[in-house]
């Protein structure tokens, strides 16, 4: 389970989080907030690819010098180098994590004729479906879904949900039409307490 | 469709304000430090273009040649952008109905900022006709400028093609008119490649191969480092043939010079590092990527620089110059708005240690 505690987190003078608490605790939940009020920039802190903060994360009651060996993210956060081929890029993850190629996840997906394309040509839905395919192949003890659904089809969110309904491991996702979430087991959770 | 014109005007105007306010700084420190170079630079043009009209030898003017098409192909892509309106080109597609007023407009600012084609046409104009039909190989140096700038804009890998194949061609031909046919060949049979530029994809990358495949990706990066260095050791080779008791003087500066080329390219480099941050974190290979720019740029700056030691000849300041490009690599990586002021300093630190020990 993840815990957050006495965050703070400024952007150019404006302060994000303030000695922020919050504690995830369901195995699936979906984070809620409107836009621009930094769910994005949580992701990016818990799943250690912002540093710029102070405050304390704790992965089942342990921090971690590098968040990111247990924390998979998938976010338009992390800025894929545009002019390497999706498959490039998920060598690169592979050989990083030493972890199998995702040939089943990428055939879910319905995304295996686009893994010769550079990532700048890539449409935004096959853009989230490699964001996606990138995160899960690492079976992390930790998975961030940042706006899993956003630009995909019905039909790949269909396969999405059906995936990560039995995946082995905790999952944090944002999402703004999160009913089907909820179907398969997702606690809706505020990023504020009212 | 004056409307268009005067669009891509501006458009041009503000793209070539800011180009400048980008090298203000830089251009500036050279300025001050070769202000007393500067008229002879701008001489150096006409005398180079003096040399095509009233040569020694042939293979003079070939040289002459290939240098000017070298740095007018620097020059130009550098303001290629601009000229094309690269940013808004589709924009361009809403205004008009006809592409030949795109070609026109690209054409026109293309002839405004191409600085060395109009200063040979000053000189063509100053020659008088009479004096032109004795020199047609300045007519013809011209029209390869002209065409080869075109080609510039709307196809580069011909540009580069021609290049090469123009600087093998200055080894084998004896005679500038054989020189000027096979160009002209050259640039009409390279309409035919590819217009787009595809790059080899490795099927494997790391944090060093990676570096690999962005030069593949954007070849464009090297290749004008590698024009510039070909240009400074053509021009010193040049001088130290007429002044061979400034060699020394003049080599150290040289390299330099390429120290300065080559050691920029960390700037370029770091761009890269600090826009994907978040992914090489997500790797975990963050501190692999940064190390290895480092590595990617230093290797490439000594493997000039021993080039320019293999050609021009080495010496104790010789030597000296490549620990300037560790010391400029710091100052990139830790603030690059001091790499022009430390190069200056570095320049005239050693300029003055040679001469105190010389």
């Amino acid at each position: 389970m993840i815990k957050v505690e006495n965050l703070t987190k400024v952007f150019v003078h404006k302060p994000i989080f303030e000695k922020y608490h919050i504690e995830f605790n369901a195995p699936k939940v979906c984070l809620e907030a409107p836009n621009g009020l930094g769910k994005s920039t949580l992701f990016s802190i818990i799943s250690g690819i912002d540093r710029a903060y102070s405050g304390a994360i704790y992965y089942d009651g342990e921090q971690l010098k590098t968040p990111q060996e247990k924390v998979a993210l998938a976010s338009d956060n992390i800025a894929f180098p545009i002019f390497l081929t999706a498959k490039q890029l998920l060598s690169m993850t592979q050989q990083s994590w030493q972890c199998p190629f995702p040939d089943k996840l990428i055939e879910l997906l319905g995304f295996s004729s686009f893994l010769d394309t550079i990532f700048s040509a890539l449409s935004s839905g096959n853009q989230k479906k490699l964001q996606l395919i990138n995160a899960l192949m690492r079976h992390t003890p930790y998975v961030i879904l940042d706006e899993p659904s956003a630009a995909l089809d019905h039909q790949s969110t269909q396969h999405l949900i059906d995936y990560i309904q039995d995946y082995q491991g905790q999952i944090l996702i944002s999402c703004h039409e999160p009913a089907p979430f909820f179907e398969v087991g997702f606690v809706p959770q505020p990023l504020f307490k009212s | 469709m004056v409307h268009y014109y005067r669009y891509r005007l501006s458009a041009f105007k503000v793209e070539l304000k800011e180009l400048r306010r980008q090298l203000a700084e830089f251009s500036l420190l050279l300025a001050t430090l070769f202000f007393v170079y500067l008229p002879g630079l701008a001489l150096g043009v006409f005398f180079a273009l003096g040399k095509i009209v009233q040569y020694d030898s042939e293979s003079q003017v070939i040289y002459m040649t290939f240098g000017f098409l070298l740095l007018q192909s620097l020059l130009l892509h550098t303001l290629k952008s601009a000229v094309l309106d690269t940013a808004h080109r589709s924009y361009h597609g809403t205004l008009l109905k006809s592409r030949v007023h795109q070609w026109l407009a690209d054409q026109g600012l293309l002839l405004l900022c191409h600085v060395l084609f109009l200063s040979a046409l000053l000189l063509a104009v100053s020659m008088g006709w009479e004096n032109l039909r004795q020199a047609p190989q300045l007519i013809m140096f011209m029209l390869s400028q002209l065409m080869l700038a075109a080609i510039l804009l709307y196809r580069p890998i011909s540009v580069l093609v021609v290049l090469v194949a123009a600087c093998l061609l200055t080894f084998i031909c004896q005679h500038f008119m054989t020189y000027y046919a096979a160009l002209m060949v050259l640039l009409g049979v390279s309409l035919w490649l590819p217009r787009d530029y595809k790059a080899i994809k490795l099927s494997k990358v790391t944090a060093h191969s990676f570096w690999v495949q962005w030069t593949l990706e954007q070849p464009w990066v090297v290749i004008w480092r590698l024009g510039m260095t070909i240009l400074t050791y053509w021009c010193i080779w040049i001088i130290v043939t007429e002044r061979p008791d400034l060699k020394s003087y003049y080599v150290v500066m040289a390299q330099l010079f390429v120290v300065l080329w080559w050691s920029s390219l960390l700037i370029d480099t770091n761009k890269q590092v600090i826009k994907h941050r978040s992914f090489w974190y997500s790797l975990s290979q963050f501190k692999q990527i940064q190390r290895s720019q480092c590595v990617f740029v230093f290797s490439l700056t000594t493997l000039m620089w021993l080039g320019g030691i293999t050609l021009l000849g080495s010496g104790t300041f010789e030597l000296v110059t490549l620990f300037a490009a560790p010391l400029m690599m710091w100052v990139i990586l830790h603030s690059v708005r001091f790499m022009a002021l430390t190069w200056a300093i570095v320049v005239v630190a050693i300029m003055l240690a040679k001469v105190l020990v010389e």
